[in-house]
């Protein structure tokens, strides 16, 4: 990621070589999000050290240090969230990895009607999440819904109980999971097909002399360098699973029980439910704080190997 | 759509203004504008409303304001998930975005005791703001007071109130031999509904006994119905806390009806344990269960209108069950018009609020399925033309129904939460009705100590349930 | 940098006639990516029973019920004009701001660069519904609350930690040679930015535009809270269909092809862009 490592200053000198350079042409972006970032982040510092419910400002407000926290860290539905949402995040994005970087492969290949193909693909993520939701519920309603009646039919031909989607805890979780490898594997299939067409040819050609296997080729050529585009598309996918909101809220809003509420949803019902925003503050904080390490541990890791191997 | 249901733009509106010119014209004395009423011309007033289909005929009806008026109303809908986190925000922050709110009575005690509403009693009395026949005693005192008051005055102002009941196909009740009840059969019990229910149940014909709507987003309404029915003579009152607040919702009553609610889920249809009202409603509508769960206001628009040939006409309506000691679920439920604290325009959001609901107004809107809230509307020809479902529920209106059927508390959105959570699970089989009912009783708890019950020389509200003679004052004689 | 070349071929493809598999498995995921598509604009187009009716009808008598009642009952063309300006003014303003600070962390060292980059990107971390709060109190405070440039603003913020992440992997591929050698030729620094990286630049920036874009016009959290009923934008408006009791299917395939149809022609329309801009800077 080292790109500008040594810098031949031969070029008339300028403003554009001071050390403020860089800031200056930062500015403009640092501004807009220490406007909006940094006043939510104080705020939110603060409403998770008191104990406000918004809609009860009769109760006198009081600091409670960590107690928000140490609630949140002790309370079942918290855990419960967390599993759901890493068992939401880890599969939704390991399946729309491995499809969307199979689908890229396939691309690579002599094939006719591309352009076509590509649309398709592309097409459910350029939907808005609202209307993947509605989408969704529309065809999975119940009797009535047009994958619940095809698949009612199918499942009795062969003399099996109609499945059930959105109404066991395990079918909802993994419905929900589905859904989400179907409307956002096409992102995966993009970035990942960007990065296989701007690999250089060369080591494909020695692989070739060599006489390698195409799985050889793959694991050992392709998936290393393919490593940039990969990160890019797991650390912004992981972020994005993991406060998924929209599809879940439309869908199941969290049921059946509690095995669809994600942190995200459950931060929702505490936070805009009961309007108890201290408890909401200090869980979006735990949030962020998870979502950091993740992306932090993301680019690390890939950053590293890419210095191993260079 | 027909031009009557629709809410205030668009060319429908037009038709339903003339129309509602003519009217105006015609049938009713032009109420006459006193000189405060002029002056506010020009006025803008901002309604947060609830988009439900049966106050769309109180919407159409305000264009015929705005050309009498001269005060201009935006109406803003938003859905019922979304209704009261928008409320609560901005009532939070002060904005004064919104003159007017759609209040559902289940949340009143929150708004109120937050400040955030204003009352309304000032404006009730004031003749230079109010039309002389507003008539404020023809309101029924349950629905008037029950609707709006809390700590003793008056914030919302009713536009439509119900009860809970079912809904059963009488040509299937007929089919499997099975003697059709009336509206308040005394024999119409929670024992004789279950074993309605067992015979309806045809899974082979794809035709469910009962469905319900066990969704956990819809406890406070489905469990609480029960609750009451299945307490005795001496526990009535104690359905979730008793006279020190102490929670009561694990009690031996209520044990009884949850596991008899759970028992429901063998007749319904498969896969049932994420219904909410529409998917249980769309199921009914499309003849793949006997019977649903039913509120009366929305008899009219979901299954009364023209839309739903395959089905008007076939139903019968009935009130929830008895529970096994004799007790009647007394449900109340009923959204109406508030004020906003930071309104800046209280005055000319009062006119158009004294105006909607006004008697000759109210009338109007009953044709197209909003449901009464008058002794005159109830006991109007159009009633009973338009609305005869509402017609028989007026004397339980006057006499039984208990306001506080949803206990009159801040903390209600999170109960109701509560139980759905745990009852869900229950429903499912992922834990015992007991162990669902611990679990509801320790986080009810919580929120209760969170709201400062508990503490030393709290002020917490009245228990009106226990004694409802509080809600039977007369509507003018409220401060 | 060989962006006009055709994609590479793996050489170790097999010959063309071998590929039947493939066209079988593109079939597919076409399949699954297409029906509920295809689904929700053929309900769009049903009247209100054939919408619900079991078995589902594929043919039918298409009928325009359900968008004239949409057009007629709510300002849908209000909240499209609004859900245009807001998008279309946050991607350019994100777009333009992003890329400046993409390219000082591309181009330069400094102290502190990593940290700021992954501040940066830190701002997209949190879900929207931890914000709101503190957000609708700011925008209270400067009067934004119920405007359209508030909603850009917030926009703007919101995606320019997409823009900085994906303009600078594409900085960071054109060599520094080309810029100093204009600069050697008496160009100023903004000049050589111009003339020569920014024409390299433009197929990345536009796909990332096209990316940003497509966010904007579909964001709904936000939008529920902070706008009015002067400034609604789609997603909010679509969203208000199924609170009802009675879902009208046909109502809300209306909505959703009404809220999807221009950015999905707009992204037809430039998906060659689209891709090509993207297939240049994955590379480092």
């Amino acid at each position: 990621m080292d790109v500008g490592a040594a810098p031949a200053r031969s070029a008339r000198a300028g403003a554009h070589d001071a050390p403020w350079f860089p800031w200056a042409l930062m500015a403009p972006t640092l501004i807009v999000l220490l406007i909006l970032g940094v006043f939510p982040f104080l705020y939110s510092l603060y409403l998770a050290s008191t104990n406000i419910i918004l809609s009860k400002p009769y109760l006198e407000t009081e600091f409670v240090g960590l107690y928000q926290y140490h609630e949140l860290v002790q309370d079942r539905r918290f855990l419960n969230a967390l599993k759901v949402t890493a068992i939401f995040t880890f599969f939704a994005v390991f399946i729309e990895f491995w499809a969307g970087l199979g689908l890229a492969l396939l691309f690579r290949r002599r094939i006719r009607g591309k352009a076509f193909f590509r649309l398709a693909i592309l097409l459910p993520m350029v939907l808005p999440p609202v209307v993947v939701g509605l989408t969704w519920r529309y065809l999975l309603y119940p009797h009535s819904g047009l994958v619940t009646y095809y698949s009612t039919l199918l499942f009795g031909f062969f003399g099996l109980p109609a499945p059930q989607f959105l109404s066991s805890p395990d079918a909802a979780l993994q419905t929900l999971i589905m859904i989400d490898v179907w409307q956002w594997t096409p992102f995966m299939f993009l970035i990942l097909h960007a990065g296989l067409a701007s690999l250089p040819p060369e080591p494909y050609e020695a692989a070739e002399i060599d006489g390698a296997s195409s799985w050889r080729v793959f694991w050992t050529i392709t998936l290393p360098m393919l490593k940039p585009s990969i990160m890019i598309a797991l650390v912004i996918r992981t972020m994005d699973a993991f406060r998924t909101y929209d599809t879940i809220a439309v869908l199941t809003k969290g049921g059946p029980g509690n095995a669809t509420e994600t942190l995200n949803i459950l931060l929702t019902n505490i936070g805009f439910g009961f309007f108890n925003i201290s408890k909401a503050a200090a869980l979006s904080f735990i949030i962020l704080v998870i979502i950091i390490t993740l992306s932090f541990l993301f680019i690390r890791v890939f950053a590293k190997k890419q210095l191993d191997e260079a | 759509m027909d031009a009557k249901t629709r809410p205030q733009r668009g060319c429908g509106l037009k038709a339903a203004a003339s129309l509602a010119a003519l009217l105006a014209f015609t049938a009713m004395p032009a109420a006459a504008q006193t000189e405060r009423q002029k002056a506010l011309a020009g006025a803008t007033v901002n309604i947060l409303a609830v988009q439900m289909p049966q106050y769309a005929p109180l919407w159409a009806q305000i264009p015929e304001f705005e050309q009498q008026y001269g005060i201009k109303v935006n109406l803003e809908e938003a859905s019922f998930d979304q209704m009261r986190e928008k409320s609560l925000l901005d009532m939070s922050q002060g904005t004064g975005r919104y003159d007017i709110f759609t209040v559902d009575v289940m949340w009143l005690a929150e708004y109120v005791s937050a400040g955030y509403l204003h009352p309304l009693t000032q404006y009730v009395k004031d003749p230079e703001l109010t039309a002389a026949d507003y008539d404020v005693d023809d309101f029924l005192p349950r629905i008037y007071s029950g609707n709006g008051m809390w700590d003793g005055a008056i914030y919302n102002l009713p536009i439509g109130a119900g009860v809970t009941g079912h809904v059963f196909r009488k040509d299937m009740m007929e089919q499997a031999g099975l003697a059709v009840p009336e509206w308040y059969d005394k024999s119409w019990t929670t024992e004789r509904f279950m074993e309605a229910v067992e015979k309806l149940n045809n899974p082979d014909a794809g035709v469910a006994g009962y469905v319900s709507q066990p969704q956990r987003w819809f406890w406070g309404w489905t469990f609480t119905q029960l609750m009451h029915a299945f307490q005795t003579d001496e526990t009535a009152g104690d359905e979730f806390v008793d006279e020190n607040w102490n929670v009561t919702i694990n009690s031996p009553q209520n044990l009884e009806a949850l596991k008899w609610y759970v028992g429901l889920a063998k007749y319904g249809p498969a896969g049932s344990a994420n219904f909410g009202y529409p998917e249980m409603l769309s199921l009914y509508q499309q003849g793949k269960a006997a019977g649903a769960l039913m509120y009366t206001e929305f008899v009219a628009g979901d299954l009364e209108d023209p839309r739903h040939a395959e089905i008007s006409g076939k139903n019968i309506y009935l009130h929830t069950a008895i529970g096994p000691h004799g007790k009647i679920d007394p449900w109340f439920g009923s959204w109406g018009l508030g004020i906003s604290r930071d309104s800046k325009n209280k005055e000319a959001a009062w006119t158009f609020m004294q105006w909607i609901t006004h008697k000759n107004q109210s009338l109007k809107a009953l044709k197209g399925g909003t449901a009464p809230t008058r002794h005159s509307t109830y006991k109007s020809e159009e009633a009973k033309q338009y609305t005869p479902h509402y017609v028989g529920i007026y004397d339980f209106m006057l006499n039984t129904t208990n306001p506080d059927t949803r206990i009159r508390v801040p903390e209600w959105a999170e109960i109701s939460d509560v139980m759905g959570l745990y009852g869900n699970q229950a429903w499912l089989g992922e834990i015992t009705p007991e162990e669902a009912l611990t679990n509801m009783e320790s986080e009810i708890k919580a929120a209760f100590r969170r709201g400062g019950y508990y503490r030393e020389g709290a002020k917490n509200p009245p228990q009106l349930w226990r004694d409802l003679s509080v809600y039977d004052a007369k509507p003018s004689s409220w401060k | 940098m060989s962006m006009t070349q055709p994609l590479p071929v793996s050489p170790s493809a097999p010959p063309r006639e071998r590929n039947w598999w493939v066209y079988v498995i593109l079939l597919l995921v076409s399949f699954v990516a297409l029906v509920p598509i295809v689904w929700i604009v053929l309900t769009a187009l049903m009247d209100r029973a054939v919408a619900q009716s079991v078995p589902p009808q594929w043919i039918f008598t298409p009928t325009l019920e359900a968008f004239e009642t949409l057009l007629t009952r709510y300002d849908m063309l209000l909240y499209m004009r609004n859900s245009a300006i807001v998008s279309v003014s946050a991607t350019f303003f994100s777009v333009v701001l992003g890329m400046f600070c993409a390219y000082a962390l591309a181009r330069y060292e400094f102290p502190g660069k990593n940290d700021v980059a992954f501040w940066i990107l830190s701002n997209r971390m949190l879900p929207p519904v931890a914000v709101i709060l503190p957000i609708f109190m700011f925008f209270q405070t400067f009067k934004l609350l119920d405007s359209l440039v508030g909603l850009i603003l917030l926009y703007t913020g919101m995606q320019l930690p997409f823009v900085v992440w994906m303009l600078k992997g594409f900085f960071e591929d054109i060599p520094r040679q080309i810029e100093e050698s204009a600069l050697v030729d008496g160009d100023t620094w903004f000049g050589a930015f111009r003339r020569v990286t920014l024409p390299l630049m433009a197929p990345s920036i536009t796909a990332t535009a096209i990316f940003v874009l497509i966010l904007s016009w579909n964001e709904y959290a936000f939008a529920v809270f902070l706008t009015g009923a002067q400034t609604r934008t789609l997603p909010p408006a679509v969203a208000s269909f199924i609170g009802g009791s009675d879902i009208q299917w046909n109502l809300l395939g209306a909505a959703c092809v009404f809220i999807t149809l221009p950015i999905l022609l707009f992204v037809v329309a430039v998906q060659r862009q689209f891709v090509r801009g993207l297939s240049m800077g994955m590379m480092k």
